[in-house]
């Protein structure tokens, strides 16, 4: 399943409400395309609209220009798309097992008991089996994001949108998720846009990093990383890896 | 173990009072006629019992304590949910609702009289009046600090407005709504005995009323005691739905 995104220009507030100034676009004609099972990492500093760009994917922002998730437009959130936020965002209320059924259980309205087979497979993806009946808060801040994403899993999706979902995570916790995501993506052919500040994590992780510039947002670069997956983490001593963080590293500045 | 020897200083502490009030009135310290005693106020509530005044007083009390809490946190709950989600309701409500909150409303008991008379209408009034605010305005508050970043996770996944009620706004309201069921159960008790002080004279209130003014102030004990030890009961029975409620919670 693909995105398609053409001429995405986005602004918040109504003209003629709000001064000119604050009616400058935070995105400005943006376009870009996430093939099937193609991961592509969007990185810019901040202010630059990245989690803007996936909130309009996601369905939940209005926008002006066009995005097609599957050859439809995308008015509301896409039930093939889940989407996995920086923080976890985790109903305190609800136990491990509780938070990954949540998806399944509102929109899609899945029956109880194949609800929880669905919940506890996707927990066992993220190598969370033994902390189904744990609360939130007896979790670490790694443990949270993996529910976070077994809970965008859990529902099937043939697209995830990730808004930095590592950006909180220690460093060994944060190579350790992009892995394992990583298997994940190529085991459910899973087309992924992914959005960091982290230049390599951008580059491990994407078949393409698209680069967007400081307010407006505008993709200033686009790069192909050819590497066959799946990828080792010894991929990021490489020279070539090096080099091409050089760049983008340059082309942020 | 350390838990246990402070609860038997705790019980010792009550027995030494009672056992300091009993010699006082035996010895003349006190003037046992004014002040009653401990034993007088075994032989009052037994008097009371006897006759059958207790249970009935208990029992009219018990009824407008549980009618009128009940529509207090029955209208508390639902409208400040309304109040809280909608800005205009707010916009509308809430300069009665901030007045109303910080006013004693016991002065509008000769209101309600005219309005009313002396009527079990016009007890549940004055007492919905004085228990319903802490309820409304906490589950306003409540639903106003609903984690908007766990409504927008809720629409990525689909949900419509009434999951969204259900599974984000309710549950992150309860313990809001927890907090102001206790106020309201203390506001409610003083509601209950104002109103029977003031309007029929029934009740534990009525009781208490009736035995000051034939200066039976073993009587007058036996009334406040059980307002005591209901009140500690409530609280308590509360204190432990609440930890049940919110367990999730640190």
């Amino acid at each position: 399943m693909s995105i398609v995104v053409e001429h995405l220009t986005k602004r918040f507030g109504t003209p003629g409400k709000e001064p000119a100034s604050q009616l400058a676009p935070v995105l400005e004609d943006v376009s870009l395309q996430v093939g099937a099972n193609e991961v592509v990492t969007v990185i810019g500093p901040s202010g630059s609209g990245k989690s803007t760009l996936l909130n309009c994917i996601a369905g939940l922002e209005p926008y002006e220009g066009s995005i097609e998730v599957d050859g439809t437009p995308v008015r509301s959130p896409h039930p093939a798309v889940a989407v996995v936020f920086q923080s976890p965002h985790l109903l305190p209320w609800r136990t491990t097992l509780g938070n990954v059924e949540y998806g399944l259980e509102v929109g899609r309205r899945m029956a109880k008991g194949e609800r929880r087979q669905a919940a506890e497979a996707a927990i066992e993806v993220v190598g969370l089996t033994g902390s189904s009946s744990l609360y939130p808060r007896q979790l670490s801040g790694g443990m949270q994001q993996r529910v976070n994403i077994a809970r965008a899993l859990a529902v099937q999706p043939e697209v995830l949108l990730m808004d930095e979902p590592f950006g909180a995570l220690d460093a060994i916790t944060k190579e350790r998720l992009q892995e394992q995501l990583q298997g994940i993506v190529a085991d459910r052919k899973l087309s992924v846009l992914f959005i960091t500040h982290d230049i390599s994590e951008a580059i491990y992780l994407g078949d393409r990093v698209v680069t967007l510039s400081a307010r407006p947002g505008r993709i200033s670069l686009t790069k192909v990383i050819d590497e066959p997956r799946p990828r080792s983490l010894s991929l990021k001593q490489s020279a070539g890896f090096q080099a091409l963080y050089g760049e983008l590293w340059k082309s942020l500045a | 173990m350390r838990r246990r020897r402070y609860l038997l200083v705790s019980v010792a502490s009550v027995a030494a009072v009672l056992g300091a009030w009993q010699v006082c009135a035996d010895t003349g310290v006190v003037q046992q006629r004014l002040t009653s005693s401990p034993w007088d106020v075994v032989q009052s509530a037994r008097y009371l019992i006897d006759t059958g005044q207790l249970a009935s007083a208990i029992g009219a009390s018990a009824v407008l304590f549980a009618v009128a809490l009940g529509i207090a946190v029955a209208i508390g709950g639902i409208a400040g949910v309304a109040i809280g989600w909608w800005r205009l309701l707010g916009a509308i409500f809430e300069p009665f609702i901030a007045m109303l909150y910080a006013m004693p409303l016991i002065a509008l008991l000769p209101v309600i009289l005219v309005w009313f008379g002396i009527t079990f209408q016009a007890q549940v009034v004055m007492v919905v009046l004085i228990s319903v605010f802490p309820v409304l305005v906490n589950v306003i508050t409540g639903t106003r600090n609903v984690d908007a970043e766990l409504i927008r996770l809720a629409r990525s996944f689909r949900a419509s407005d009434t999951e969204i009620m259900r599974t984000v706004v309710l549950p992150s309201l309860i313990p809001y709504f927890v907090t102001g069921v206790r106020l309201a159960i203390g506001g409610a008790l003083v509601g209950v005995v104002v109103s029977e002080y003031f309007m029929g004279e029934n009740g534990i209130g009525g009781l208490i009323v009736k035995a000051g003014d034939i200066l039976d102030t073993g009587q007058v004990f036996v009334g406040i005691t059980i307002l005591a030890v209901v009140s500690v009961l409530l609280t308590t029975l509360l204190r432990v739905a609440e930890r049940r409620l919110t367990r999730w919670r640190a």
